[in-house]
């Protein structure tokens, strides 16, 4: 579909008031759907191995989607699709290849399926906050020395350098994404890494003008890197995303649909989770997307390492996976933060569910990505060695796996260990975990063979 | 005679009936039912019950909206037989009240709004999400005697103590009583934050609202 149609279907839709559309539409359809193709939570399997059951999430994720469409938030307007135009749009032919990189680092992000044993795409980092321009160059710079690692999203450097809050901010939007952009591809050079693709060249809450900006070749920016176009809960877009998207379209960038659904929000449960980011899929290829950034977190805690967070994300990856042609990738947020046991638990659970399901993950953020400092280059490095592991094994094979690190972990969710800092953990002369962190990482990879997961 | 309507109305809220919750509210003030007993028993024990399913993720925050707009239906039919019942008419003292910022529960401070109104106090509601900046300004614009701050969650609390110490900073302290409710506060949190009252439903804070004035009970 072209993006003028959106367009007009944004100022042509049927007015609703907002409130209108989360609680009159929305809900509603999700119960509906849910109901009518018989999708029920199965807490004791957290990796559901059912096809069938997959594919009935898509097709009530489609039948919902017809009938409930997005909503523009500025002009109040309902914007639908017809089923020929939203079965067009999902397919391998409607839109270009998600290509990320230059030379060493070019490589295409390939649709997987479930239970295939094909190389994950690794989409390492997070959007962290990092505090000074010394700590985002050395972590970024461990983030590219990660070889398996296929792209990166870099931390967020909002800090005034004038400033000593310790508050992130900056006086301009414009001028800190810029600076983002230009310091994640020195970080890249230094780590003599410089076609590695950043995925996430502006944050997600910056306006377009920050992103034409920072999109900018003087930056260092290229049109292999990966753009954040955000949605917002639920099936919600503004012009600001559209636009966005328009620019990107026209520079031929990698487009990443955004979308958070809430557990406990307007679309439910886990069963509405497992619908609702399916329908998220459907938008992202509705609006151009060449990629799919998937991150349903509670409502309670922001967190994506629930039993029910867990089932619904897997059975929805799978739906997608199975019908949807678009490279699609879970962003996780694990409550305990770097330095813990529980977030190497955590983020495993995340990981095996993700890349069994067919899709591929970020690497989970600590502390649900709220710690400043709190990401160390050990996690993504974790994250690229699970994601080897995880593609060796089946659903059936990994949700024992992640019943059992559940069992490990899911007494702890509600008063998490946020865990250290960057600085706490890692020797930053040489770049490497202190100690105690690096025999903690091996304990936890020794206690994961145990458990039959093939990690090296 | 009076349970029974009490019971309905819980029912119609926890079963997300707007409609059936006005129709049983319309029966039960025809029937002779006190009003404050109907937003007592009736809508508080409904919402009670469904805050209650929320937290333990038995019931998603749409159907905690819907119930809000069931009470709200209730509410609508019984605030003007509780306004004419009460003291409506005699102005008590003059209250500012409002959900705080990045808060949208309004549900209880509505009926905390209403129960102040139907006592005989003038009631300036601002709604929710409302920073400490625009309730001073209203406090100041209406030369409130009380204010009134409302939250349901626990990470909006610190406006609490921010608000007191506003009025300090504007050296307006002792000109506005702070009188404080809501779910996760508790007498002792509204005395460190410096507060004038604390009241844990809408019946203690007319109580709490009465006795700053210097009214008896």
């Amino acid at each position: 579909m072209k993006i003028i149609d959106i367009y007009r279907r944004c100022l042509n839709g049927e007015e609703m008031n907002e409130t209108d559309f989360d609680i009159n539409v929305v809900f509603p359809g999700i119960m509906q759907v849910v109901q009518k193709h018989n999708i029920k939570y199965n807490p004791a399997d957290p990796v559901s191995s059912d096809d069938d059951l997959a594919d009935r999430v898509f097709e009530a994720a489609l039948e919902f989607f017809i009938n409930t469409g997005m909503y523009c938030q500025d002009t109040g307007r309902v914007v639908k699709f017809t089923k020929e135009e939203i079965l067009y749009a999902i397919g391998d032919s409607a839109r270009p290849r998600c290509i990320g990189g230059e030379k060493e680092s070019r490589r295409e992000w390939r649709c997987r399926k479930p239970d295939e044993n094909s190389r994950p795409w690794c989409h390492i980092g997070s959007g962290i906050y990092t505090s000074t321009d010394e700590l985002f160059l050395k972590l970024v710079e461990g983030y590219a020395r990660i070889d398996r690692a296929d792209s990166m999203a870099v931390p967020t450097l909002m800090n005034d350098p004038e400033s000593n809050s310790d508050v992130p901010f900056h006086p301009s939007e414009v001028m800190a994404c810029i600076h983002n952009m230009k310091m994640a591809r020195k970080a890249t050079e230094n780590a003599g890494r410089p076609g590695f693709p950043v995925f996430n060249v502006v944050p997600a809450s910056g306006g377009p003008v920050s992103t034409i900006a920072a999109s900018h070749p003087n930056c260092g920016t290229r049109t292999s890197d990966g753009w954040l176009c955000a949605f917002y809960p639920e099936y919600k877009l503004k012009m600001d995303t559209l636009n966005k998207m328009c620019f990107l379209q026209e520079i031929g960038g990698n487009i990443a649909g955004e979308a958070s659904t809430l557990l406990g929000g307007y679309c439910g449960g886990p069963e509405g989770i497992a619908v609702g980011v399916t329908a998220y899929a459907m938008m992202s290829c509705m609006l151009g997307a060449t990629y799919f950034l998937n991150f349903p977190v509670t409502l309670k805690g922001a967190i994506s390492t629930t039993r029910q967070l867990l089932w619904g994300l897997g059975l929805g990856s799978q739906a997608i996976s199975r019908n949807i042609y678009l490279a699609t990738y879970n962003s996780g947020y694990s409550a305990a933060g770097a330095g813990t046991k529980e977030y190497f638990y955590q983020s495993a659970a995340y990981i095996l569910t993700g890349v069994t399901s067919g899709v591929t993950t970020g690497t989970p953020f600590p502390a649900a990505g709220v710690k400043m400092d709190g990401m160390t280059p050990l996690e993504p490095k974790f994250h690229t060695e699970m994601a080897d592991a995880a593609c060796q094994l089946t659903r059936a094979q990994a949700s024992p796996i992640v019943v059992k690190l559940l069992e490990k972990y899911e007494h702890t969710l509600d008063t998490p260990d946020l865990g250290m800092t960057y600085p706490e953990l890692f020797d930053l002369d040489t770049n490497t975990p202190k100690d105690f962190y690096q025999k903690m990482y091996e304990e936890v990879k020794a206690e994961l063979v145990e458990m039959g997961v093939p990690i090296k | 005679m009076s349970q029974i309507h009490f019971d309905n109305l819980r029912d119609a809220i926890t079963s997300l009936n707007a409609a059936g919750a006005t129709e049983i509210a319309t029966t039960a003030i025809a029937d002779g039912v006190e009003p404050v007993d109907l937003i007592t028993y009736g809508i508080r024990t409904g919402l009670d019950i469904m805050g209650e399913r929320f937290s333990n993720g038995d019931c998603f925050l749409p159907e905690l909206m819907l119930a809000g707009r069931a009470a709200d239906s209730a509410v609508a039919i019984i605030e003007p037989a509780m306004l004419a019942a009460g003291n409506a008419d005699q102005k008590l003292g003059k209250v500012v009240i409002a959900t705080v910022k990045d808060d949208l529960h309004d549900i209880g401070k509505n009926i905390v709004a209403l129960m102040l109104r139907s006592a005989g106090f003038d009631v300036i509601d601002l709604g929710s999400d409302k920073s400490k900046e625009e309730i001073f300004a209203a406090a100041e614009e209406n030369n409130a005697d009380i204010v009134g701050l409302s939250t349901l969650m626990t990470t909006c609390m610190s406006i609490v103590p921010e608000f007191v110490e506003l009025l300090k900073a504007k050296g307006v302290r002792d000109k506005y009583k702070v009188l404080v409710g809501g779910a996760p506060l508790n007498p002792q949190f509204a005395a460190d934050a410096g507060c004038d009252g604390y009241a844990a439903d809408a019946s203690k804070c007319v109580e709490m609202a009465k006795e700053l004035m210097g009214i008896a009970a």
